[in-house]
């Protein structure tokens, strides 16, 4: 099967959407190329599991398509509601998987950075960290925290998304934020981040 | 070294890490986006066919829909009634019109009316 990757197409989520409901198979493209991306890159960061991510995409998009006939525009923002789905079916997997969040101790440590290593190595090192260290955050604070500062939401988004208040989610976001800090402080030396 | 200069380069330290991480976002595969894609085409075949399922009553005819729309044949046979009877009184009795006749008169049966007032007779 192929694909035009350069599907691209300048309406809504909502046009594309309610286009889809009527069968149009540009709008099915566009929503799949557009859609996928965010919706994998936001179950991996919650589930530190690329397979275990893609599991989830599949199926949040496969419930987005299933409302398409019913989604009512300008009630809710699609990316929204698909971070909503994602979070639920991520929580639901990692409380099924018995002991939830990844420990940072079982993360495998990033290699040592040689003086001379390449920075490709240095940011996956970064990445990984974060990743190791998000796992070890409570379910919504890490929720909170990959919302805030990687999907770049905004808090009210944030608040709708995870059905509590502003303030709850500035909290959420202040405590993930010194507890990230303060794990990957211990492994400056490991991330390059040295004292001037 | 301060607290605060060591809260800064702790800060500093999260925001590098979170730059790499947003930079080394998941690609999804073209594997993926086949599946996906196929679950959306398999979506919109099963929408189209609920909407294929539902039965329609037969449409009525134009004339069917008229006599419905009037009430049925009672109905119709007043109507028809009604206009032969206009035909008629129309060609019938235009000379029996107020004015027509010499010494005709209009009797007003409610003369505060304002209506009245400035009427044409």
């Amino acid at each position: 099967m192929t694909m035009p990757l350069d599907a691209h197409d300048d309406r809504s989520d909502d046009a594309l959407l309610a286009a889809f409901a009527r069968g149009d198979r540009a709008a099915a493209r566009a929503l799949t190329l557009r859609l996928t991306p965010r919706v994998l890159a936001h179950a991996a960061r919650l589930l530190g599991n690329r397979a275990e991510a893609e599991d989830v995409a599949q199926e949040a998009l496969l419930r987005l398509w299933r409302q398409a006939p019913h989604w009512r525009a300008g009630e809710a923002r699609v990316t929204t509601w698909l971070y909503r789905v994602v979070a639920n079916l991520c929580i639901d997997r990692q409380r099924r998987a018995r002991g939830g969040a990844v420990a940072l101790d079982a993360v495998p440590e990033p290699p040592d950075p040689a003086p001379d290593v390449p920075a490709q190595m240095q940011a996956r090192a970064r990445a990984d960290a974060l990743q190791a260290a998000l796992g070890a955050l409570p379910e919504r604070q890490r929720q909170a925290v990959v919302l805030r500062h990687i999907e770049d939401c905004t808090n009210p988004e944030i608040a709708e998304i995870m059905d509590t208040t502003v303030e709850a989610v500035e909290s959420l976001t202040t405590r993930g934020r010194r507890a990230l800090a303060t794990a990957l402080a211990a492994r400056k030396e490991d991330l390059g981040h040295v004292d001037d | 070294m301060s607290t605060t200069d060591e809260d800064r380069r702790r800060e500093a330290a999260l925001d590098a890490c979170i730059d790499a991480a947003r930079d080394s976002a998941p690609v999804p595969s073209a594997a993926l986006l086949a599946r996906v894609l196929d679950a959306a085409e398999a979506e919109q075949d099963r929408i189209a066919a609920r909407h294929a399922a539902v039965p329609r009553a037969p449409r009525a005819g134009l004339w069917a829909r008229l006599r419905q729309g009037l009430g049925g044949y009672p109905a119709l046979a007043g109507l028809a009634a009604a206009g032969v009877a206009g035909i008629w009184i129309g060609m019938a009795l235009p000379a029996l019109l107020p004015g027509t006749l010499p010494g005709d008169y209009v009797v007003d049966v409610a003369p505060d009316l304002a209506l009245d007032t400035g009427g044409d007779f």
